[in-house]
């Protein structure tokens, strides 16, 4: 240990004394991330998952540029021979020369670190400590792997950039890793609560609106808006006999399929205060969506809201007889037996059949019903399909399914 | 003690030694002299286990070179650089070296030995303003820091002044008197050695 202490406090009297590597290293890092900073518009900056890519491939680079000067330097003086005299195991000299290059590396990590903070504003948030603290622990790794190709590549010719490149693949494992930490200690911060109603994985069962309430609650107490995906919204006030505008009354902004239930070819209704919509008209234009002549397709949803939305109950029953035929082939199991409204979701894996055999050959009969898992299918109804069209959807599948 | 069986060595296609032998007992000194070239310090680096033979044996006090930590604890060597940390004072790089050689109460035997090479007035000042000849000085001190029972080296005369010789001399002729090897490459030194060999065509002749 004492040989270790001796070693490391002989690296850092060097280096302290005459500072040519780490001020050589840490003007390359307020260089690299004075580019970034400028490179960088401050919306691609105010997001956090940027931060560990910057920082890391600062100091990647600044940092193994430190210990290739560290190395290069024993190399030139004929110190390294030196130090080969003296009566060590050949580990003990590797361990001294990392435990130096950790010490280095990690006050270069500090410094970066602050150059970041002051460049790049605060863009991890409260975080920010266990960011630090990641960085440092990944010095660990970093300094090791460096040292050793340092170390190996200095007699060579191109040594100066060679024990950089070297160094990089043995890091990935190091970097993959911790940048995986960092991703969840620095993951972005939620802005936004989304709620799907009806909910289609939920089997398209219902939002009830004390629960919808609820989580509205939890989500102001925690600064985030909420978002409701109201593809099938109407499905959901019809079923539940719940009007529209009081479930959306909770939420910031909602969203409404006109086709699917409500049966129009295209198009959807974007809802929110007039802030909101001004700002998603500009967004929607900056992502291309100018449409011209749009309004013949918004007769369509107007036409769609006026006389379709009752008789979305048509298709709840339809959607509960169809359920109940289906239940009764052998193999069959109901997913979401209480069908609250026009989605089915069943299990053919009784019948030895796969689910993407089925919808195949239910196809060439003329129906189409989805396959969502191995076995697992959905079926929905709507105002193309009628209760006849249901029916016979039924019996067809209890003769392909009949063992 | 230093033995050396049919040592080998090549560089590439250049064969520099070719199965030398070679001995120097304890309380001798050996003079080993060649022409440019003739595989002196390449001998000499293989000894301090700095470089490695292609074939053969050598050991010091018995020990063989791949018993690398023995064998660099009883060696004293001087090199032809004399790798000292510019940034550090003649006192630290000899503390540092006394650390590594893990000797006790070094400070008094530092200071002894800085004044025994008339360092002592310098101790302090860092060694990247120091000259050749004080750098070689203050080799000889690191190389004689850990009373090696073995020193090897090469061409200690480069660099010292008349007094620097003449202390270089007395300090061989009481490590011989120590009962200690010493084998030293060196040109025109007039040094009183008990043995001189002649290194030529890569065996001592």
């Amino acid at each position: 240990m004492s040989l270790l202490v001796a070693l490391v406090r002989k690296e850092l009297r060097v280096e302290l004394r005459s500072l040519q590597g780490t001020v050589a290293a840490a003007m390359l890092v307020l260089a690299l991330l004075l580019l970034l900073r400028f490179t960088l518009t401050n919306d691609e900056i105010a997001q956090a998952r940027l931060a560990p890519a910057i920082l890391w491939s600062v100091l990647l680079f600044a940092g193994l540029g430190l210990l290739t000067h560290t190395a290069l330097r024993e190399g030139d003086r004929g110190t390294g021979e030196m130090l080969r005299l003296a009566p060590l195991p050949r580990a003990t000299l590797f361990l001294g020369a990392w435990a130096g290059n950790l010490l280095l590396l990690s006050g270069l990590t500090l410094l970066a670190f602050g150059f970041y903070i002051l460049l790049f504003e605060n863009s991890f948030g409260p975080a920010w400590p266990s960011a630090l603290a990641i960085l440092l622990l990944s010095a660990v790794g970093v300094s090791a792997a460096g040292t050793l190709t340092t170390q190996a590549a200095a007699p060579l010719p191109g040594a100066w950039m060679l024990g950089t490149l070297l160094a990089i693949p043995l890091l990935l494992f190091t970097v993959v890793e911790a940048s995986l930490r960092a991703g969840r200690a620095l993951e972005p911060r939620s802005r936004l609560v989304v709620v799907e109603q009806t909910s289609n994985g939920g089997g398209g069962s219902i939002w009830p609106l004390a629960t919808l309430v609820g989580v509205a609650q939890v989500a102001r107490g925690h600064g985030l808006a909420l978002h409701m995906d109201g593809a099938r919204l109407l499905n959901a006030a019809v079923a539940s006999g719940t009007a529209a505008c009081d479930f959306a009354d909770p939420v910031d902004s909602v969203w409404l399929d006109l086709s699917k239930g409500l049966g129009c070819p295209v198009g959807a209704v974007l809802a929110g205060s007039d802030a909101f919509i001004r700002e998603a008209w500009r967004w929607k234009h900056r992502l291309g969506g100018a449409m011209r002549q749009a309004g013949i397709l918004a007769a369509a949803g107007s036409w769609a809201l006026t006389h379709h939305v009752d008789r979305l109950a048509e298709d709840h029953d339809n959607a509960r007889s169809f359920a109940q035929r289906i239940g009764s082939i052998e193999g069959v199991t109901i997913l979401n037996p209480e069908v609250e409204t026009n989605l089915v979701f069943f299990d053919v894996a009784g019948t030895g059949q796969s689910s993407k055999d089925v919808t195949a050959r239910l196809r060439e009969r003329g129906v189409w019903i989805g396959a969502n898992g191995p076995t697992r299918m959905r079926a929905v109804t709507h105002l193309g399909v009628g209760k006849p069209a249901v029916d016979e959807a039924g019996e067809l599948l209890s003769e392909l399914l009949a063992r | 003690m230093l033995t050396v069986r049919g040592l080998q060595k090549a560089f590439g296609a250049r064969r520099v030694l070719r199965g030398l032998d070679l001995s120097v007992t304890d309380g001798e000194v050996v003079l080993l002299q060649g022409e440019n070239g003739a595989g002196k310090s390449t001998l000499l680096r293989i000894l301090a286990t700095l470089d490695r033979a292609d074939s053969g044996e050598a050991e010091v006090d018995g020990f063989p070179l791949g018993d690398g930590v023995e064998v660099r604890s009883r060696i004293g060597f001087i090199g032809h650089r004399p790798g000292f940390y510019g940034e550090l004072s003649g006192r630290e790089n000899l503390a540092l070296w006394s650390r590594l050689h893990q000797l006790p109460e070094h400070g008094t035997n530092i200071d002894a030995i800085l004044e025994r090479v008339g360092l002592k007035s310098f101790s302090n000042d860092r060694t990247g303003i120091y000259s050749r000849g004080m750098l070689q000085r203050l080799a000889l001190a690191r190389a004689a820091l850990h009373r090696p029972t073995t020193l090897l080296l090469d061409e200690p005369f480069a660099a010292l002044d008349g007094d620097g010789r003449e202390l270089l001399r007395t300090l061989i002729a009481e490590w011989r008197a120590d009962n200690r090897a010493v084998l030293v490459v060196a040109h025109g030194s007039r040094l009183a050695a008990d043995r001189t060999l002649v290194l030529a065509d890569g065996v001592v002749a």
